[in-house]
């Protein structure tokens, strides 16, 4: 038990921002992302074996907690949606910098649920289409595809502004 | 090989967690346990069962052994007898004394007799 928590912080550590991004890709919300990660992680710590591929097993935990997470506190209509993107992005934060960034995050709002989260998570968690696959047991053809079709739609999207 | 769309995308900070999350992730983490290599052993119900009916066993006849052949089963029996004897001149069931003048505890002599049988 100790060494297999040894290895799960290990994991936490070396992934930390990718697994948020994960959660992040789910809940839209930071909060909420950290609060799945908490979850998840509790449960992790306190679980008899982790499977041969722990990286994949803890992503898989990850995304899951954020599903139960918004299933049990479904995002209000009221609640403001929060960027997706670092709010203070370096000092060179030009205006059109700003500008693409807040075009970006509006065309990714129109983008169904698949589509959104696989591209956060393929550029963002750094995951590979084979990962997101099995992290949502999907065939890795569906999940190509809807990045390839998100893509698509972002890039008309952001054409026609 | 990126498309200049997915190359511009990725030039966007995605948004990090916060400092508290450290904490709260790790914080939670189960105490280190003294004895790891036993904890992590398991024993299903069935064997400890099996276990505890043995050695119940065991201390029946290690008993049984320590005490005798039969005394585990059988239990030591005491038989008591007590008379008491009345001079005949003061005896209440003989109708033919007077009977109002006996005192209520009259004299007489007592036999105790205490007989066992069975057991050690």
């Amino acid at each position: 038990m100790n060494r297999q928590n040894g290895l799960l912080e290990e994991i936490y550590h070396r992934y930390r921002r990718e697994l948020f991004a994960c959660a992040l890709a789910v809940t839209r919300n930071s909060e909420r992302a950290e609060d799945a990660i908490q979850d998840a992680f509790y449960r992790l710590f306190r679980q008899r074996r982790i499977p041969r591929n722990p990286k994949a097993y803890v992503f898989r935990a990850v995304r899951n907690a954020a599903i139960d997470l918004l299933r049990k506190r479904p995002t209000a209509e009221q609640e403001v949606p929060e960027s997706l993107f670092d709010p203070a992005d370096g000092p060179q934060d030009f205006t059109e910098r700003r500008e693409f960034q807040r075009r970006v995050e509006t065309a990714l709002h129109t983008l169904s649920e698949d589509e959104r989260e696989t591209i956060l998570q393929h550029l963002y968690a750094d995951l590979t289409f084979q990962e997101i696959a099995d992290l949502r047991d999907t065939p890795i053809g569906t999940v190509t595809a809807w990045y390839r079709r998100g893509l698509e739609k972002l890039r008309t999207r952001l054409e026609n502004r | 090989m990126m498309e200049p769309l997915e190359i511009q995308l990725k030039t966007l900070k995605f948004r990090s967690p916060s400092s508290t999350l450290d904490d709260r992730v790790l914080g939670q983490k189960p105490p280190k346990s003294f004895f790891p290599h036993i904890e992590s052993v398991s024993i299903s119900l069935g064997w400890v069962t099996a276990f505890a009916l043995l050695m119940g066993m065991i201390g029946f006849v290690a008993g049984a052994l320590w005490r005798g052949p039969s005394a585990a089963l059988d239990s030591p029996s005491r038989e008591i007898r007590v008379i008491y004897n009345l001079p005949p001149s003061q005896n209440p069931f003989i109708l033919t004394h007077d009977s109002d003048n006996i005192p209520q505890i009259p004299a007489g002599k007592w036999e105790i007799h205490i007989q066992q049988s069975g057991g050690v």
